[in-house]
Order: structure tokens, then sequence, then C-alpha cells
């Protein structure tokens, strides 16, 4: 596991507290991360997470309002395939107990 | 694939497209693949296969066959499509379901194909058809309600020792919200061999009492019966020759 330390002194264990840091996190050390000759973010998602695709999309777009907005919408395709998955298992429960 | 096979349609939930899909597959077997073909109407309680097809208020139909000791061969109907039907009878009629084996045997070896409509019902009408068949399609649709009935199904063909060629998903939309081909091959444990899409189109050639695949042969839907009924006697799609002859323009050895 590949903390993210933010040059704030936050620590970044997961989307969730990306997403969360996103938000909060002031311009100033926004623009340390993010800039034209890199960004840490996306390189972390790709790292940590394996995550072609929300890599290349906070690479793209270096607003951080759209940055925002692609990983809201990994975690909400994240908790959307759990709860399917949850959903599934509980009917193939239910059939195979009896 | 093997002469003379018998399929059940099977699913237990009304309402999926058993009969449709029955319905069209027997059309494109003949139509798209000059096969001999046989249409059996087992679902007894509502037997509605006639109703796809234009036979209204048949003399002689399965029910008689299962009942009476009614010669079978009496109750085949030959439609203007080219396959044979035997319907089912609407109105209550008490039956035997379980000789429908040994009354369809005589059959085998006269057609190439025979599809068996079941009944969505778990009990011995189901039973009857799954002993029946050499292999089943089990037809369901990509929402958590018919996924239940849908595992459910397999669940009593493997106790039953069926063997399940495997699933037909029926009208699918092909959007985000519904359960994928993986979600239900996990759940299910069984393969998909096709995926139908959803199409107004099978309503209107309903409404005509005939298939889609003869109404309106071009459609999405259409191609996709197509494709099954190809699957299902082991034949391969062709590639498109215009795309071998350009690769022979192209090749070094052409010039």
């Amino acid at each position: 596991m590949n903390v993210f330390y933010v040059c704030n002194g936050n620590e970044l264990f997961s989307l969730d507290d990306l997403l969360n840091e996103l938000k909060t996190i002031d311009d100033g050390s926004f623009s340390q991360h993010v800039n034209n000759e890199k960004n840490d973010f996306a390189n972390w998602v790709l790292y940590e997470f394996n995550d072609k695709i929300l890599s290349k999309q906070l690479s793209k777009n270096l607003d951080r309002k759209k940055m925002i907005k692609s990983v809201q919408n990994k975690i909400n395709k994240i908790l959307e395939l759990k709860k399917k998955k949850e959903i599934i298992d509980k009917i193939k429960g239910e059939i195979e107990n009896g | 694939m093997d002469n003379h096979q018998i399929f059940g349609i099977v699913a237990l939930k009304g309402g999926v497209g058993k009969t449709t899909l029955v319905s069209n597959l027997g059309a494109s077997l003949v139509r798209d693949f000059q096969k001999k073909v046989l249409l059996v109407d087992a679902n007894f309680s509502t037997p509605h296969l006639g109703l796809h097809l234009g036979i209204v208020n048949p003399k002689y139909t399965l029910h008689h066959v299962l009942n009476d000791n009614h010669s079978i061969f009496e109750s085949i109907y030959q439609h203007e499509l080219g396959f044979h039907v035997i319907p089912g009878k609407l109105a209550p009629f008490e039956i035997n379901p379980l000789i429908l084996k040994e009354r369809l045997e005589p059959l085998r070896n006269i057609y190439d194909i025979i599809l068996i409509d079941s009944s969505p019902s778990l009990n011995d009408e189901m039973y009857a058809t799954m002993a029946a068949s050499d292999q089943l399609l089990v037809v369901s649709s990509p929402d958590y309600p018919t996924l239940s009935s849908t595992i459910h199904a397999i669940s009593i063909a493997k106790q039953k020792d069926a063997k399940i060629r495997g699933i037909v998903i029926n009208r699918a939309y092909k959007k985000r919200f519904e359960l994928n081909k993986k979600d239900i091959e996990e759940a299910s444990g069984v393969k998909i061999l096709s995926v139908i899409p959803h199409n107004v189109k099978v309503v209107s050639a309903l409404s005509r009492m005939q298939p889609v695949v003869t109404n309106f042969p071009r459609q999405d839907v259409s191609i996709s019966y197509k494709d099954l009924a190809r699957s299902l006697i082991g034949e391969k799609k062709k590639k498109r020759k215009f795309f071998k002859k350009k690769e022979e323009e192209l090749s070094p050895d052409a010039i």
C-alpha cells in the first residue's frame, strides 16, 4: 500500500481520501501536485490502483472540478458494482439454501 | 451438430420470451438454414405458441395426445413458413405431461430439430420438457428478478440431470442499468449463447401472428435470432467476400 503524501501534510489511502482532498486542498498545494509538468494524483491512481482509465481522465483535465467529477464517478461505479455483487450473492444464497 | 436434436426452451418466469424465441428460431432454421423443424407447445397451462403463429382453435393438440392416446401425427400442423407445429389447447384439459418424452420419440428421426416451448411452472409440466429434451436453452432477461428465476431453473435442471446448452438473454436494452453478460454468467455458472435486443418490431410482427425474422429480417433482433439458430446447428458465420477480395488486392502477390 503506497500512501500519497500531500504537500500540506495530509495522507491519502483511498479514492475516497483523494476525493475529499481534491475538494478541500488549497490552490497552492494543488498546483504543487498538478501542473503542466506533472500530475501526481494521476500517477498515484495508475500505480496504486492500476486504474488506467481514471488516471487518463485525471491527466487529461487539469481543472480541479473536472478531476473531482472523474473521481466521484469512479467511486459511484465501484459502489454500484459492489451493491450488484451483494444482491446477486444474496439471490444465489437464498436459492442454494432453499 | 448431431442430427435430430430436441431442444427445450425453459424459464421459471412467464413473459421472458420463450414462445417468441421458439417461433423465431423455428422460422429462421427453416428460412435461413433449410432445416426440417417441429415446434411443440408444451406450455400446458398457457399454450400460446399457436397464437404466435396464426393457429387458432386447432382441432387436435398436444393436450389430446397426452390425454386420450390420440395420434401425435394428427396434431401436427404444417405452417406456411415451412415448419411444423404441435399446438396446445387453450381451454383447460386434463393431461399426463410426463408421457411427453415417450410421445415425441417417434418424431425424432423425422425432423432435424424439435423445439419445445415449456411451461414456466415448477411442476410436472416443466419436468416433462426437461425429460424430453436433449439440451435446454434457458431464457432470461438482464434484471434481478429474472436472474433469480434463471438461477433457480438451472439448479432444477441440474438436479434432473438435464443438459443445458446455454442461456439466451432476451429483450436487452443494452443499457448500463441492466445486468451484463459477465454478471449473469458468473451468477448462473452457465454460458450465454446470445443476447437478443429489445425491438418493438417483435410486437408489431406478433400483432400479425408472425415471427419477426420473416416480417423484418434485417432488424437487429432478427439477425440475433438467425445467429442463435446458426450456433444451434453448429455452423460458423461466413466472412463477407468484400473484405476477402480487398485483402487479395492489397497483397504483394496481386501486384
